[in-house]
């Protein structure tokens, strides 16, 4: 179980090795337009923008956000805010039934559900450590995220090749969001086990043990993902997932 | 109001309430001494012992030792001890109905979700013991390890969770720490030089714009960066190239700044370098390498200007995704 888990994370640092070279002056740059960003937004300008303006703003706040919070999660610095105003720039609109926007808009999305997993799962305030019903709900939440997949970029949940990278992707982060989800479990049903209560709470460590399955299984489909994603050079390259 | 005595009001209020209403207040129905629960609680207090309310309420009555009552503390630290007491009963009264609801559930926040299949309990809870809810509370309350060391985020700091800079294992986990992360920037820093050192070798270079590598690079922009994240439409981006070429790529017009941005990302799209392992020559390893410093000479100019323009902003996009993805 171990192996598995260090196979994810190997791969993310392979994978960010081969493609993030200049990170840092990638966030130089983001810091600085994720700050005019947000005082754009904080002022009148969008009032008086046309609408065609407002809906480029919107495109650039939104590829702003998934750029940032990737570049955040490889250089484990501090978000300045960004994912605060994810709730008030609605997601871009279209004319076009491109498949290119709809896989835009599920990143965008999937990248909003991100930021929040990341807050809440091991979160102190309500003192929600490893809670089950987080867990939960979590799951639902992307369950729902994928159920609302529009069939265009609707991938199988499992590790077969897609021949397509939009699709490809999506699904890697589909079970790298899981495996992040589950994680407080495993830590849990680990340290049962080191203390020796395991045999205390029979109930508690099936209910872990089935968590932990399920936590192993997603991060072998990602791995089995990331595999087809790996062999060339194209936008579905960063693999990590939390920061 | 640290002064643990809720029934003793300042004088003037008394005087006042008194004053106002003279046949309420008189003769005085105070006891002596009420119990702690209705003193916290501003309600009057039978002193039996245990109090009507607290056996109603069925709480642990208690009432506090007359010296205690009588003595003035002032200092802060003391009134601040008196808090944290008075609070400790509380919590303490408080505990026997939550202990009963978060049996099988662990965190006080999942209480509410009794039906979901939930038989994990908290970490902290069980590592304290469900035999004293009391120290439990008091150990999330004052949450005395909330280690935000450097680079830690939230979530971090309370689930030890692997990336790929550092790790701090918890000790059952049986296995290494690591931190990478001074490494990892050192690298990083002296990586940053080394690119604007051959951004310096090529700044004079001839920037490639005739019209067959500009359809080529076009198409690869929008392949793969455009039907992932549709900055512009194409159509917007027909019309900046085609301004830009009018213009012949004058740096100081603005779609010559998002068209070369657009060409250095179409360039290294199509690189295969990275995944062939050949022989490169320094310049060559960084496909589209002019395009970018162009562009970025372009954005200066256009940031004095126009900083927060919507074009602009767009360009400053391209730019950062050329940085994460130059290899």
């Amino acid at each position: 179980m171990h192996s598995v888990g260090l196979t994810v994370i190997d791969l993310q640092y392979r994978s960010y090795l081969q493609i993030a070279i200049r990170p840092l002056l990638a966030w130089d740059c983001i810091m600085e337009l994720a700050r005019d960003l947000m005082h754009l937004k904080s002022s009148n300008a969008l009032e008086g923008a046309s609408q065609s303006e407002r809906e480029s703003f919107h495109r650039v706040f939104w590829i702003c956000s998934i750029l940032f919070h990737e570049l955040e999660a490889i250089l484990k610095m501090y978000p300045i805010g960004l994912r605060q105003f994810h709730e008030v720039v609605p997601l871009p609109l279209t004319n076009s039934e491109d498949e290119g926007f709809f896989y835009f808009l599920a990143q965008a999305s999937l990248r909003k559900l991100l930021t929040e997993t990341l807050d809440v799962v091991g979160y102190r305030v309500g003192q929600i450590v490893y809670a089950p019903i987080v867990t939960a709900e979590l799951c639902k939440q992307i369950e729902e995220w994928y159920d609302h997949l529009p069939p265009p970029i609707r991938f199988p949940a499992n590790s077969s090749p897609l021949f397509d990278l939009r699709k490809s992707f999506l699904r890697f982060q589909y079970f790298a969001l899981h495996t992040v989800i589950y994680w407080p479990s495993v830590l849990q049903y680990l340290e049962l086990c080191a203390d020796g209560n395991g045999d205390r709470n029979a109930g508690k460590m099936q209910n872990l043990q089935k968590e932990v399955r399920s936590w192993v299984q997603r991060c072998i489909s990602s791995c089995e993902c990331a595999e087809e994603l790996l062999v060339q050079r194209h936008l579905g390259l960063q693999f990590t997932l939390w920061a | 109001m640290a002064e643990g005595s809720p029934k003793r009001k300042s004088f003037e209020d008394e005087t006042l309430e008194a004053a106002l209403n003279p046949s309420k207040n008189y003769p005085r129905k105070r006891v002596a001494v009420a119990c702690e629960v209705c003193r916290l609680r501003k309600t009057k207090c039978d002193a039996k012992r245990p109090c009507g309310f607290c056996t109603d309420a069925g709480v642990e009555c208690i009432y506090r030792s007359s010296n205690a009552a009588e003595t003035k503390q002032s200092s802060a630290a003391e009134i601040l001890s008196r808090i944290e007491e008075r609070l400790e009963r509380v919590e303490y009264a408080l505990v026997p109905p939550i202990a009963a609801i978060s049996e099988s559930t662990g965190t006080p926040a999942s209480q509410r979700l009794t039906s979901v299949d939930i038989s994990l309990s908290s970490r902290r809870r069980e590592s304290h013991g469900t035999d004293d809810p009391r120290r439990y509370f008091q150990h999330v309350m004052s949450a005395p390890q909330f280690d935000f060391s450097f680079r830690q985020t939230t979530g971090e700091a309370v689930t030890a969770r692997p990336s790929i800079l550092s790790f701090t294992a918890p000790s059952y986990l049986n296995f290494e720490s690591w931190d990478e992360s001074a490494t990892f920037y050192d690298d990083e820093m002296a990586a940053e030089e080394h690119f604007f050192a051959l951004g310096e070798s090529c700044r004079d270079q001839f920037i490639d714009t005739n019209i067959r590598t500009v359809w080529q690079l076009q198409q690869a922009f929008v392949f793969h960066f455009l039907q992932w994240m549709p900055l512009l439409d194409l159509n917007t981006l027909v019309q900046h190239v085609n301004i830009a070429q009018a213009d012949n790529f004058s740096l100081s017009n603005p779609s010559t700044c998002l068209c070369m941005f657009a060409f250095a990302i179409g360039a290294i799209s199509v690189d295969k370098g990275s995944f062939s392992n050949g022989q490169h020559d320094p310049v060559d390893e960084y496909p589209g390498l002019s395009y970018y410093f162009a562009g970025r000479q372009c954005l200066e100019y256009l940031c004095r200007r126009r900083k927060r323009h919507i074009l602009t902003l767009q360009c400053r996009i391209l730019q950062v995704y050329v940085c994460t993805r130059s290899d």
